[in-house]
């Protein structure tokens, strides 16, 4: 009997102790800015990161019940080993074997971003995600739906009470959730970024060096270190695809300078990121540099003023150029377990 | 806040038959009103923080807000202003799920209205008109001054749709659905269509 209600008593004190874990404050998480890199874009202030927060961002990010038919989550085309893009696709699929228009983005030091989407239509990281879920050929979904789905699941219930203290669960907490996820990805140990830290027994070679001069010549101007962009919008000189016709910027913005006009992306983790360009149709580095180095047409319509003058490079220095950009490859941030799918 | 059609309030899914046989019926009217400024006979002014997100579906939404003060004029905007539309997500009538937010091209539908006219040259006869864009030159939320003379009736704002259909081009151009120079002509238009009501 004694030993019943001794039981009964340390149930309910690990009852209570465990409703005191449901209430508990989220563990703030503080955002760690690489040494000397500039200030992020993004203000945590209003949505601050927490341990919880980031949880579920991570939990929704995986998860195909943001699809209309539950078979694509955000991870379908943004796969965390390739820099959060898909692979070996020119553009991602999506719902029913649809196809979009443009090769999907690296999720990469996205609290640096200024806009998102190859054209910058997204003026802000917490709206970003309103597109895959309602987009035709991605999720085909509704965040009503979406709402309404996580409303019926108790772990997510749980989920969202553990990040925002209660369980309801709207829009805004979503949106917040999953972009906490988002500007965790965080990518900073690549070799390149070991050497500008002067970290012991960690050296360039004379091709990574040789690489290094050739790309702070050629290709800093819009790839700027240390994020390799400048969180801008420029023309490369790419002839149209003419089933494609995708305009750029323009469809955003109808102003003629953004015509054929796109993002500049990262090149961090560039090595695994293939296929290339807006609409992936370079599949090589190599096919790249060829392009920047003998492709370009002159008279292309906006083309940047840094490519009006031809980029000189042989094919040794191609080498080099690849090899430098291959140390921009950050095995700890692909391979990194708080970015996988949670077991 | 009021909609009126041949000046009565005007109700969801009727058919309208105006005297030049032009035909409209209204789906969906829905848009923002937001800072609102209230001069009172005191001298001061009031700024009212909140966006009010009318839909005539939900007669809720009709009336914005309660103030006590002798009202002499109000100063509000038609749609949202430029800093709501770059602060991320957003919730309360600002929340996307009302189907006001565009997600590929940022920002606000300030406006919207939707329906069938025997004047659109579309198949099914529907027009839309979905006017946003917070970006300059086509920025499309429109200041509104309203002079009151001060009574004991609630104050009314008046929407005269009719009037404004009847503006419209709905011959020529049935559906504006992106900013752009479109959309900025039909707020400068859109505007001189509301007007201080009469209380209820």
């Amino acid at each position: 009997m004694a030993n019943k209600i001794f039981l009964i008593i340390l149930s309910l004190g690990s009852l209570i102790l465990w409703s005191f874990k449901q209430i508990g404050e989220p563990t703030i998480i503080e955002f760690q800015v690489p040494k000397k890199w500039p200030k992020p874009h993004y203000d945590f202030f209003k949505n601050p990161l927490t341990q919880e927060g980031f949880e579920l961002g991570r939990k929704l990010f995986y998860d195909p019940i943001l699809s209309r038919d539950s078979t694509i989550s955000c991870a379908s085309c943004h796969l965390q080993y390739t820099g959060f893009t898909h692979v070996d696709h020119k553009v991602s699929h999506g719902i029913d074997g649809r196809k979009g228009t443009r090769n999907s983005l690296v999720l990469i030091n996205l609290a640096w971003n200024k806009s998102f989407h190859w054209d910058g239509g997204v003026n802000h990281i917490e709206v970003q995600g309103l597109n895959p879920i309602q987009h035709q050929v991605e999720m085909d979904n509704t965040i009503e739906e979406v709402i309404k789905r996580l409303q019926k699941s108790n772990l997510y219930l749980e989920l969202f009470e553990r990040a925002f203290g209660n369980k309801e669960i709207t829009t805004t907490r979503v949106m917040k959730a999953l972009t906490q996820f988002n500007l965790s990805l965080v990518s900073s140990n690549s070799k390149y970024d070991q050497v500008m830290r002067k970290e012991k027994g960690v050296t360039f070679s004379q091709q990574e060096k040789n690489g290094l001069i050739l790309f702070r010549k050629n290709c800093a101007l819009c790839h700027t270190e240390p994020l390799f962009t400048n969180t801008f919008f420029a023309s490369n000189g790419l002839p149209i695809d003419t089933l494609l016709k995708d305009y750029g910027r323009y469809n955003i913005t109808h102003h003629s300078k953004d015509s054929l006009v796109f993002k500049i992306p990262t090149l961090r983790n560039i090595e695994y990121t293939f296929p290339y360009m807006h609409d992936g149709r370079f599949k090589k580095l190599k096919e790249v540099l060829t392009f920047y180095s003998e492709g370009i047409n002159k008279k292309a319509i906006n083309l940047h003023p840094k490519l009006q003058k031809t980029m000189v490079i042989n094919e040794n220095q191609k080498k080099d150029l690849i090899a430098f950009l291959h140390t921009l490859s950050d095995k700890e941030f692909l391979f990194d377990k708080r970015y996988s799918f949670p077991k | 806040m009021i909609p009126l059609f041949d000046g009565k309030e005007m109700e969801l899914n009727r058919v309208y038959i105006t005297g030049d046989s032009s035909e409209y019926t209204i789906s969906t009217l829905r848009f923002y009103l937001s800072n609102f400024r209230v001069f009172n006979s005191k001298g001061n002014i009031v700024e009212m923080p909140n966006v009010y997100l009318f839909d005539l579906e939900d007669t809720s939404t009709f009336e914005l807000f309660k103030l006590s003060d002798e009202i002499i004029a109000l100063e509000f905007l038609l749609g949202t202003d430029s800093i709501t539309n770059v602060s991320g997500i957003l919730d309360g009538p600002l929340d996307p799920i009302h189907g006001m937010y565009w997600t590929w091209n940022s920002g606000y539908i300030n406006f919207k209205i939707e329906g069938q006219s025997n004047r659109s040259s579309v198949q099914s006869k529907s027009f839309e008109y979905h006017i946003g864009g917070y970006l300059s030159p086509y920025c499309t939320s429109r200041k509104i001054d309203l002079t009151i003379i001060p009574s004991h009736e609630d104050i009314v704002i008046n929407l005269h749709i009719d009037r404004w259909l009847k503006s419209l081009k709905i011959e020529q151009s049935a559906s504006v659905m992106i900013p752009g120079k479109a959309a900025f002509q039909l707020s400068d238009e859109l505007v001189s269509f509301f007007e201080l009501g009469h209380g209820k």
